[in-house]
């Protein structure tokens, strides 16, 4: 298999064949290729490779490494989950507070529940300051996340040395 | 006419990670996707074992863990390929340390998942193999990532902490150990 004269076409060919050469160019090598046995061989060995190269690879499971993923950092859709479940546990507190009665119609209508329960207790306005300070707090601890590590592999400047002795 | 890769486009990534950042969790599944089999096709050709799932997936949480301060103009794949990279060097480091490195075996290799490949015959594609694992562990990492990813030598050189021309050099010496073995 011989190498092309044109030693600038034949370093675009892996470009070309992975389409990421602009439409003028790409219609330069099209053509040069078209009329080039040497590049049309090395074209048709770089797909060959490429399919073979490719076919070689395991699976991956996506759902199971996004399972894995932190969650967002929470900006603003974040702020007004964390808004909602203020006001639930807000009003679950107070439907806690009021009795046993309250217990039972959470009890009833489970999934319901908390619309029921802000219903009853009129919403979160009725808390009393001191005591949406503790829920805020109480939350705060909760929402804490451990910031993941943005890198901890960098510093490995090592390059890979041959495989094996 | 080659037809674009649509799993090349930073725009989407870009989209996608802002999205994501946005609070929805939805755009993490696009973007692992998109990118996870790349990922885990270039584990693979470095030919170590390794275990290639755990690589990916590690590589994608510490990625996202610094997703917010990934810069829009680079390119995420470029950005997976590298962490996955060290990833895999620091692996190798402390197996060196353990004296328990091993060389990936042949019969490692997995179960096909391009459909294109039964247009290759096996014959072939065994051939193709064995020339591309003679090449040095550098000409084989710069040869996968030109011809299976279609990268670039710049994002080569990002990738491996090198420079485009010693990408240009290590690719076009692959291809010409590659041509010879096959010529043989
Ligand atoms: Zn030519």
């Amino acid at each position: 298999m011989r190498d092309c004269a044109n030693g600038e076409l034949r370093d675009q060919l892996p470009d070309w064949v992975h389409g990421r050469l602009d439409a003028a160019r790409a219609e330069v090598v099209a053509q040069h290729v078209a009329a080039c046995a040497d590049c049309a061989d090395e074209v048709a060995l770089l797909r060959d490779l490429g399919t073979t190269l490719r076919a070689g690879a395991p699976q991956v499971d996506v759902a199971r490494i996004v399972a894995a993923l932190p969650k967002p950092p929470a900006r603003g859709r974040a702020t007004l989950r964390w808004y909602q479940r203020t006001q639930w546990r807000a009003a679950a507190a107070v439907v806690l507070m009021v009795g046993a009665s309250s217990i039972a119609l959470l009890d009833r209508g489970a999934p319901d529940a908390p619309k029921a329960a802000m219903e009853f207790a009129g919403g979160v306005s009725d808390l009393s300051e001191g005591d949406l300070q503790s829920l805020l707090k109480d939350l705060e601890k909760m929402d804490a996340t451990p910031q993941s590590e943005p890198d901890g592999a960098q510093g490995v400047s090592a390059e890979l040395g041959p495989v094996a002795p | 006419m080659a037809p674009a890769d649509p799993r090349d486009d930073p725009a989407l990534d870009a989209a996608l990670i802002a999205r994501w950042l946005d609070g929805d969790e939805r755009a993490a599944s696009e973007l692992v996707a998109r990118h996870a089999p790349a990922v885990a096709r270039f584990v693979s050709s470095l030919g170590l074992r390794v275990d290639v799932d755990e690589v990916v997936q590690d590589a994608f949480v510490r990625a996202f863990g610094a997703l917010d301060t990934f810069r829009a103009d680079a390119a995420l794949r470029t950005w997976l390929f590298t962490i996955a990279r060290r990833l895999v060097l620091d692996r190798r480091r402390s197996e060196r340390r353990r004296g328990t490195e091993v060389e990936v075996q042949e019969d490692d290799a997995a179960t096909p998942d391009d459909p294109l490949s039964s247009l290759v015959a096996q014959e072939m594609q065994d051939r193709l193999k064995a020339a591309v694992e003679r090449l040095t562990p550098m000409q084989r990492e710069v040869f996968t990532l030109r011809v299976s990813e279609g990268m670039g030598y710049k994002e080569i050189a990002d990738v491996l902490g090198s420079t485009e021309g010693a990408a240009r050099v290590h690719y076009h010496h692959a291809m010409r150990s590659v041509k010879e073995f096959l010529d043989a």
